[in-house]
């Protein structure tokens, strides 16, 4: 067991840290609102500069520009990211989608569907949940009947992120009933510009608009956008969803918000003094400390696994996702309470530029976007696997019970 | 000691709930928020009508001569069906400002109408570093030679400000920021020149200001009752307010928590549903042992209300204030939790329970304030 800071990796954080200033100076000559990271141009930029220097997908098997860095070292890289405030790509076309197609993809998909996901060419959706199909994906009822070189997609998907921007759509659809659910669902890539395809907006308690319902009406799709063999679609998302162990726990982003909640404490006063100077206030953002520390060092424990194979990380992954959802919220909690009364006022930067009429409540400049924050977070521990599942899975799997 | 409602009271309670059934749906409820007055004036005259605008204030201003009990009852009720009407910003707190420092006339010629309905008064007294404390006041109000007032200073969080045709605003007429002596309440109309007011929603929905007073120049007449000694009854009408909140608290966890047992009753999921699943059984009952311990410390803080010690007042306010805020926000973000990805949608109502919940919980002092404050009176 070894402590010593690797001067290897300093190096590199270091270089990920120049990388991140020139790359915000050369964003503000391209005339990049940093205000609005999702927008789509905003996207490509980021994108297409991550992949030039290398920080775009470096799990991706070499060939498709993948580096053979170590977990740790990618971990390091991400970090220097978030801290860096660099946008995010497309992780649900760089994450989700992707590693299906470089693993159970034909050469034909692989060619056709990676360079375009690389250069942010395309965005993407996942179409799995529906109505009746949250937790429990077996209940998926989509419909996809072969129809010569077609299939034909009918039916409804739910909290569809990002489909009201998204080119593509990957989906768990269903080929035949009879039999266990799990079987009879098959993995299919569907373009949304096809005709049939409904998005209907749902807006989420922080009034905000990034998930979707999407209808299906007798959507055509060419046969060659199935991802490997009918009926095997769960084993290919059983593989999606297992695959992000490290970054469920948010842990880069979660350290972000707790700087900016001990930046508040340092201005907001109350009781004739300062947050931070507040005995109360600053236990609790010890407490989130000291919980961020233990997530953090969990992380380091899962990368050591990752690199080992060690089984024992099926039993930490839920553990990662449990606790660092819960402290994502915790944090974000204490952000809005540090605002006082005026942490009640409610503007949603997802709103700003809509169109909407926004009363914007006056303020810090740090204010606007922490409570409605706070609102969307409730969705932290119910999406990606609820942390009621992650607490079965550590039941059965983890502790035999 | 009897913990018995009244018959008067449960007939206010049927009324209240045949109101809110007939007028309150979701939908309807939604309308009046995103409507530019933000408020139904035809619900405002019922409350009129029916007497609920003056239910705690005297008879000789044209109240029931009720009591915080009653106020509690109504703001229950409506915390049930989440109506946003300005009813504890405008007749309770803003109300009970009045009643307790103005003098006679002024409070038969403010409350009077008032209580009919025909004028909406909003309470600007918390300023931005206060932090719930009532004696934090650093807005001035300077006497001159002819007897009139220049008042300067800023207002936050001004609950109801938008709908408000006069303010009673709290200002210093001596003393430093922190006295508890020196402070008065003044009457101010909101078309006054030199007063800004900047208007937003709260996460609830609901509307509020931040208000400046630049120079106003105010009449003589404007100050309400004696000059410096206001600190009393300002903190009184909050304590009135508080406990109407705590009263709306649980109306709403009760809401929230049988909406949620109906929930997981009828999603299935893994060929069962959800209501068979042991932990969410278990989550249910800690929301049940909650909304329960709640209801009992909306007693206590009825209890407090009578108290003739102002202390034992605060402290009794406090405790209840302090824990119905937490466990509020505990059970409406478990309801959330238990609804899946629904509870996180705008267009469902449980997360609009949870929005009115988390207000509760930071308005009239937030947690640490009341637990300090609790902990400030002896025995």
């Amino acid at each position: 067991m070894n402590f010593d800071r690797d001067p290897e990796e300093e190096v590199f954080r270091q270089e990920v840290r120049t990388f991140v200033t020139e790359m915000w100076e050369k964003a503000a000559e391209a005339g990049l609102d940093r205000h609005a990271p999702l927008a789509r141009r905003s996207v490509e930029f980021w994108t297409r500069a991550l992949h030039n220097k290398g920080y775009l997908v470096p799990t991706w098997p070499v060939e498709w520009g993948g580096k053979k860095w170590s977990a740790k070292k990618i971990y390091i890289m991400s970090e220097e990211l978030v801290r860096g405030g660099i946008p995010d790509g497309d992780r649900i076309a760089l994450d989700l989608v992707a590693p299906v197609i470089y693993t159970y993809g034909t050469p034909e998909q692989k060619q056709r569907l990676l360079p375009r996901i690389l250069n942010a060419d395309d965005f993407w959706c996942q179409g799995f949940s529906e109505p009746q199909a949250g937790s429990d994906l077996s209940l998926i009822r989509t419909r996809a009947v072969r129809d010569g070189d077609f299939y034909i997609v009918n039916g409804q998907k739910l909290w569809t992120t990002n489909a009201h921007n998204a080119d593509m759509m990957f989906a768990l659809l269903r080929v035949s009933s009879g039999g266990k659910l799990q079987q009879g669902l098959s993995f299919l890539l569907m373009n949304m510009r096809a005709p049939g395809i409904t998005v209907r907006p749902v807006i989420t308690i922080d009034g905000g608009h990034s998930v979707n319902e999407v209808f299906l009406q007798d959507v055509r799709v060419p046969a060659k956008n199935l991802i490997g063999e009918e009926g095997k679609g769960w084993q290919y998302a059983r593989y999606l969803l297992s695959n992000e162990r490290v970054a469920v726990a948010a842990a880069p982003q979660t350290r972000k918000d707790l700087t900016k909640l001990k930046m508040m404490a340092g201005i907001e006063r109350r009781n004739g003094r300062l947050l931070i100077d507040d005995p109360l206030f600053r236990a609790k953002v010890s407490q989130l400390e000291i919980d961020l520390l233990a997530l953090e060092y969990s992380i380091m424990r899962m990368i050591d696994m990752l690199a080992t194979n060690d089984p024992a990380m099926e039993r930490l992954g839920p553990v990662l996702k449990i606790r660092g959802s819960e402290l994502r919220q915790r944090v974000s909690e204490l952000q809005m309470q540090a605002l006082g009364e005026r942490g009640l006022a409610f503007y949603s930067p997802a709103l700003a530029g809509s169109g909407t009429d926004q009363l914007v409540p006056p303020g810090p400049e740090y204010a606007p976007g922490v409570t409605s924050t706070f609102m969307f977070r409730r969705s932290t521990s119910i999406a990606a696997g609820s942390n009621e599942i992650q607490r079965n899975i550590l039941a059965s799997s983890g502790l035999g019970l | 000691m009897n913990l018995s409602y009244s018959s008067e009271q449960l007939a206010l309670q049927d009324a209240v709930r045949r109101f809110c059934d007939k007028s309150y749906n979701f939908l309807a409820r939604n309308k009046v928020l995103e409507s530019s007055e933000g408020y139904h004036r035809e619900h405002w005259r019922l409350f009129a009508e029916l007497g609920w605008l003056g239910a705690a204030l005297p008879e000789d201003v044209g109240g029931t001569g009720g009591s915080a009990i009653d106020v509690s009852v109504i703001a229950e009720g409506f915390g049930r069906a989440l109506v946003v009407e300005p009813f504890i910003s405008c007749a309770v707190l803003a109300a009970q400002a009045v009643n307790g420092h103005a003098s006679d006339q002024q409070r038969r010629d403010l409350l009077g109408p008032l209580v009919n309905g025909e004028l909406m008064l909003a309470f600007a007294h918390a300023e931005l570093e206060a932090g719930g404390h009532a004696e934090h006041v650093a807005t001035r109000a300077t006497l001159q030679a002819d007897g009139s007032y220049i008042l300067s200073g800023e207002k936050h969080v001004v609950l109801g400000a938008p709908f408000a045709e006069k303010f009673v605003v709290s200002a210093r007429t001596a003393g430093e920021v922190d006295s508890r002596d020196g402070i008065s309440l003044f009457l101010v109309d909101a078309n006054t020149p030199g007063l800004v007011a900047k208007g937003y929603r709260l996460v609830d929905g609901s509307r509020a200001a931040d208000l400046r007073f630049e120079d106003v120049k105010l009449a003589p007449y404007a100050l309400l009752g004696v000059a410096g000694n206001a600190i009393e009854a300002i903190e009184k009408a909050i304590d009135h307010a508080i406990v109407a909140v705590c009263a709306e608290a649980c109306g709403a966890m009760d809401s929230v928590l049988w909406m949620t047992r109906d929930y997981l009753k009828t999603r299935n999921q893994y060929g069962a549903t959800l209501n068979t699943y042991q932990a969410l059984q278990h989550r249910m009952a800690d929301m049940l042992v909650e909304t329960e311990m709640s209801r009992s410390m909306l007693f206590n803080a009825l209890n407090a209300m009578e108290q003739e010690d102002p202390a034992l007042r605060r402290k009794g306010v406090s405790a209840s204030k302090a824990l119905i805020a937490q466990r509020g926000q505990f059970v409406g973000s478990n309801a959330i939790q238990l609804h899946g990805g629904m509870g996180v949608t705008e267009e469902y109502i449980i997360g609009h329970y949870f929005k009115r919940l988390v207000a509760i919980a930071a308005q009239y002092g937030n947690t640490e304030f009341h637990l300090e404050r609790f902990a400030a009176v002896q025995g």
